[in-house]
C-alpha cells in the first residue's frame, strides 16, 4: 500500500521558522547542511547535533511527527555503525577470533551517523515549516530552471490523484483475494496493476494538456507570489549561515 | 535503497555528483527546449513522472524486510532522455517528503540512478531492433525490458557502491560489497517486474514504450 | 435573433488511425443560447467539443466564434472566448491550489497582478469558494473540485462555456447547485452554453435546444421536439427524462394530458391545471388498450 506525502501537514502552525521566508529559509538551511555533512570529528559533529535540534525545537514541530521523518535514515546508518568498527584499521578495543574492532573504526562509524542524523533533522525546519507548494515557488524565484519548477508543481499535485487511483485498484485485488508475495505470480499481477497506472496516467497526461491549452497555457512560469523579506528574515539567515560557516572554519583551519 | 543518506560521502563525490547531474539536467533542457514543444512536453511528463513516483511507493516483501521499487530501467524505456529530469524530480521529492536520501547527496543519487535508466533506455530500444527480427515481438519486449529492469538496478548499485569507495576506500569498502550482495534479489523482482510491465504496455498501449 | 455565436460548417474529423470520428457536422448557436449536445458513447461527443477550441483541428470544415474563422484567431483569443470544462476536474486542476489554479488562467491572458487577484476573488465570491483558495485539489469533495474547475474557467470571462458532463458522478445536491450555477451565469452573465451531457434529467433545466450527435448532427430542435421523437430516440439509443416517461404511462393508463411535461416544475403546473378542468381530481383506470399501450411504451424505450 502506498502513503501521501505529508510532509507540511503542520505547515499552518506558528513558529519562528513557520514565519522564515522561505527563499532565505532554503539557502541557509542548504549552507548549513553541506556544512553539517563535511564536519571531520566527532566533537563538531555533535556540535551541529545540538545546533540542529535546536532548530527542529524553534519550528516547534511535533516530536511525534519529527520521529517519524527521522527514522528512515537510521536505517540507511546503521549498517555503517556495525560494520565500520570491524573494517576501518587503528587501536584495537578487542579482538574476536581475528576479527578487530577499532576505536577509529567506532568513532568514524558514530560520526557518519551523528552527521546524517544531523542533517535529516534540519531538512524538517526547512521543508515541514512551509506548504510545499510555496516551497516550489520560492525554488522558482530562487532561479530554478523554469522547466523544472513547472514539473515540480504539476508532479506534486498528481501524486495526490494517482495514490487515490493506485489505493483504488490495490483493494480491489485485495478484494478478489490477491495477497502480496514475492513470487512470480504475486510480480506479474502487480506488474499488471503497475502498467495500469501507467496507461491511465499517460491518457491523462493527454487531457491535462488539453485542458492546460484550453487556458492559454503557453510553458512560461506564472504564478503569483508574496514573498518579503523582513529584517527577523535577514537575521535568522545571518545566524544559520554563521553557525555553518563557523562549523566549516572550526574545521578546516 | 539506493538513496544515499547526507554525511555519508566526500566532498569531491559530492561535487562530482552535482557537476554530472547539473550537466545531464542541462542537456536534457536544451534538448527539449531544442524540440520547441515544451507546453505538451511539460505537463506530459510531469504527469508520468507522478506516476513513477507513486509506483516507487510500492513497498514488497523482500526476505525478512520490505523494499520499494525503483523502476529507473522502466523510466528510461517509457521517457528516453527525458528520464533524467523525470528521475530528478523524484529524487528531490523522496528526500524532501520522505527523507529518503539527502539533501547534499540530491545530485549523486541522481546521478547513481538517472544514468543507469539512460542505458536501459538504450538497451530496450536497440534490443528490440535486433530482437524483433528474430523472435515474437512480445519475447522480444519481455526480454530486452526485463534487461533494461535488471541493467538499470545493478548499474544503480553498483554506482552506489562506488560512490561510496570512492569517498572512503578503506572504510566503506566491506559496506558496499554487502549493499550490494544485497540488491541482488531486488535486481531479479525488478528485471521481472519490469519485463511485465513493458509486454503489459505493448498489449494496451504500445505508444507508450515507442511501439 | 441574436448574433451567432458559434457556427460549425461541414466539419469532419479522422483519427490518427484514420477511423472517421466526425462527418461533415452543421452546429449554429447563437449568443446566449444554452444548447445540450447529446449522443451515445463513441459518438464524437468530447472530440467535437475539443473542435471548438481549436485543440483538435478537422480535416475539413470551418468553426466560427463570433463570425471570426477559428483557424485564423490567435491562442490567446481563442481561450479569451472560449472556455471549457472538462469531464474530470483532476485534469483541470493542475496546481496544488485552488488559489494557484483559478489565477492559471488569467495570468496566461496577460493581466496584471491585482486584475488577476481581483478577477480570483470576484470568481471564488460568485461560485462559494470562500476559505477554500489555500487548499489543495486533494482535500475537496468531488463537488467542490467540480465547483472549482469551472471557476478556474469563469475566472477568463469567456463568452461561451463549453462543459463536458458536468453533473456526471455528483450527488443530487451539488448536481442541483451546479445546474442552478450554469443557468445563473446565463442568465446574469449571458453566457453562451455548450452542454454535453447523458444526464437527460437535467437536460430540460438546461438547454433551450438540443443537437443530437452521432458521428454526424442527426437532430436539432427544443427538448420537446427530440424527446417526441421516438424513432431518432431509439435508433441513437438516446433516452427521455423520467418525468416524461411517467406521464407517458400514466396516459395510457387514462390521464387526460395533452402536453406531456419534461420536468418536475412542468408537471406540476400540467397535473395542476388536469385536475382543475377535471373537477377538483384526476382519474385513472385500466382501458381496453392500457395493456397494448403499455407494451408500446415498453418496446419503445426497450425496457424489457
Amino acid at each position: 500500500m502506498v502513503n501521501y506525502p505529508e510532509i507540511d501537514k503542520y505547515s499552518s502552525l506558528d513558529s519562528p521558522m513557520h514565519r522564515f521566508d522561505p527563499r532565505a529559509k532554503i539557502v541557509a538551511f542548504i549552507i548549513l547542511i553541506f556544512a553539517v555533512v563535511l564536519v571531520p570529528n566527532l566533537k563538531l559533529a555533535f556540535i551541529a547535533l545540538i545546533g540542529a535540534i535546536l532548530f527542529l525545537i524553534a519550528s516547534k514541530l511535533p516530536l511525534r511527527f519529527a520521529l517519524q521523518h527521522i527514522k528512515w535514515v537510521f536505517l540507511f546508518v546503521v549498517p555503517f555503525i556495525i560494520i565500520m568498527p570491524f573494517t576501518v584499521s587503528g587501536t584495537e578495543i578487542f579482538n574476536f577470533h581475528g576479527l578487530t574492532m577499532t576505536y577509529e573504526g567506532l568513532e568514524y562509524g558514530i560520526l557518519v551517523a551523528v552527521r546524517a542524523l544531523s542533517a535529516v533533522i534540519l531538512v524538517l525546519p526547512m521543508i515541514a515549516t512551509t506548504r510545499f507548494d510555496v516551497t516550489i515557488k520560492a525554488l522558482g524565484e530562487l532561479k530554478m530552471p523554469n522547466m523544472l519548477v513547472q514539473m515540480f508543481m504539476f508532479t506534486y499535485r498528481y501524486i495526490f490523484v494517482f495514490v487515490v487511483e493506485f489505493q483504488r485498484t490495490w483493494r480491489a485485488m485485495a478484494a478478489r483475494g490477491f495477497q502480496l508475495k514475492t513470487n512470480l505470480y504475486a510480480l506479474k499481477t502487480i506488474g499488471r496493476a503497475l502498467g495500469m497506472l501507467f496507461v491511465r496516467s499517460y491518457e491523462r497526461g493527454d487531457r491535462v494538456y488539453q485542458a492546460l491549452r484550453a487556458r492559454g497555457y503557453t510553458a512560461k512560469p506564472k504564478t503569483l507570489v508574496e514573498f518579503k523579506m523582513r529584517a527577523s528574515d535577514y537575521v535568522w539567515t545571518v545566524v544559520i549561515i554563521g553557525f555553518a560557516v563557523s562549523l566549516l572554519i572550526v574545521s578546516f583551519a | 535503497m539506493v538513496h544515499i543518506s547526507d554525511g555519508i560521502l566526500s566532498l569531491p563525490v559530492l561535487a562530482a555528483g552535482w557537476a554530472i547531474t547539473f550537466a545531464l539536467l542541462a542537456v536534457a533542457i536544451w534538448w527539449s527546449n531544442k524540440k520547441g514543444n515544451l507546453e505538451e512536453e511539460i505537463p506530459k511528463l510531469s504527469v508520468m513522472t507522478a506516476a513513477f513516483f507513486v509506483a516507487s511507493l510500492v513497498h514488497i516483501p523482500v526476505g525478512p524486510t520490505s523494499a520499494h521499487f525503483i523502476l529507473n530501467g522502466l523510466v528510461g524505456v517509457i521517457l528516453g532522455i527525458f528520464a533524467f529530469p523525470a528521475i530528478f524530480i523524484g529524487v528531490v521529492l523522496q528526500t524532501v517528503l520522505f527523507q529518503h536520501g539527502g539533501i547534499t547527496t540530491i545530485g549523486v543519487n541522481t546521478a547513481n540512478i538517472g544514468i543507469p535508466a539512460l542505458i536501459a533506455y538504450c538497451i530496450f530500444k536497440w534490443g528490440n531492433k535486433v530482437g524483433m527480427t528474430v523472435m515474437r515481438k512480445e519475447l522480444s519486449v519481455w526480454i530486452f525490458g526485463a534487461l533494461a529492469g535488471g541493467v538499470a538496478v545493478f548499474l544503480a548499485v553498483i554506482f552506489t557502491a562506488f560512490s561510496l569507495v570512492l569517498s572512503n576506500e578503506e572504510a566503506f569498502f566491506a559496506i558496499a560489497i554487502a549493499f550490494t550482495v544485497a540488491h541482488i534479489p531486488i535486481i531479479i523482482i525488478e528485471a521481472i517486474i519490469t519485463g511485465s510491465i513493458a509486454v503489459f504496455l505493448l498489449k494496451v498501449k504500445p505508444e507508450i514504450i515507442g511501439g | 435573433m441574436n448574433q451567432e455565436a458559434i457556427t460549425v460548417k461541414n466539419l469532419s474529423y479522422k483519427y490518427p488511425d484514420g477511423t472517421k470520428a466526425l462527418e461533415d457536422v452543421n452546429m449554429e448557436v447563437y449568443e446566449g443560447e444554452r444548447i445540450v449536445l447529446v449522443g451515445p458513447n463513441g459518438a464524437g461527443k468530447t472530440t467535437f467539443m475539443l473542435h471548438l477550441n481549436g485543440t483538435l483541428r478537422g480535416s475539413e470544415g470551418q468553426i466560427e466564434i463570433f463570425g471570426k474563422n477559428l483557424e485564423k484567431m490567435k491562442r490567446e483569443e481563442i481561450v479569451k472566448e472560449v472556455g471549457m470544462v472538462f469531464q474530470d476536474p483532476d485534469d483541470q486542476l493542475f496546481m496544488p491550489t485552488i488559489f494557484d489554479d483559478i489565477a492559471f488562467g488569467p495570468i496566461n491572458l496577460g493581466l496584471k497582478e491585482d486584475e488577476v487577484r481581483e478577477r480570483v476573488e470576484k470568481t471564488i465570491l460568485s461560485l462559494g469558494l470562500s476559505g477554500y483558495e489555500d487548499k489543495s485539489p486533494h482535500h475537496l469533495s468531488f463537488g467542490e473540485k467540480k465547483k472549482a474547475s469551472l471557476a478556474a474557467v469563469m475566472a477568463m470571462e469567456p463568452r461561451i462555456l463549453v462543459l463536458d458532463e458536468p453533473t456526471a458522478n455528483l450527488d443530487p445536491r451539488s448536481r442541483a447547485e451546479l445546474i442552478g450555477i450554469i443557468n445563473e451565469l446565463n442568465e446574469r452573465e449571458g453566457i453562451t452554453m455548450v452542454i454535453v451531457t447523458h444526464d437527460v434529467n437535467a437536460i430540460p433545466e438546461l438547454a433551450d435546444r438540443i443537437y443530437a450527435l452521432n458521428r454526424t448532427m442527426i437532430g436539432t430542435g427544443t427538448p420537446r421536439d427530440i424527446f417526441f421523437n421516438g424513432a431518432l430516440l431509439k435508433q441513437n439509443k438516446l433516452d427521455v427524462p423520467d418525468v416524461f416517461k411517467l406521464f407517458e404511462v400514466l396516459r395510457a393508463f387514462g390521464l387526460n394530458c395533452e402536453k406531456l411535461p419534461l420536468s418536475l416544475d412542468e408537471a406540476v403546473s400540467g397535473l395542476a391545471k388536469i385536475i382543475e378542468t377535471e373537477g377538483g381530481h384526476i382519474h385513472l383506470h385500466i382501458h381496453e388498450h392500457t395493456h397494448d399501450e403499455i407494451g408500446e411504451w415498453r418496446s419503445k424505450y426497450e425496457h424489457h
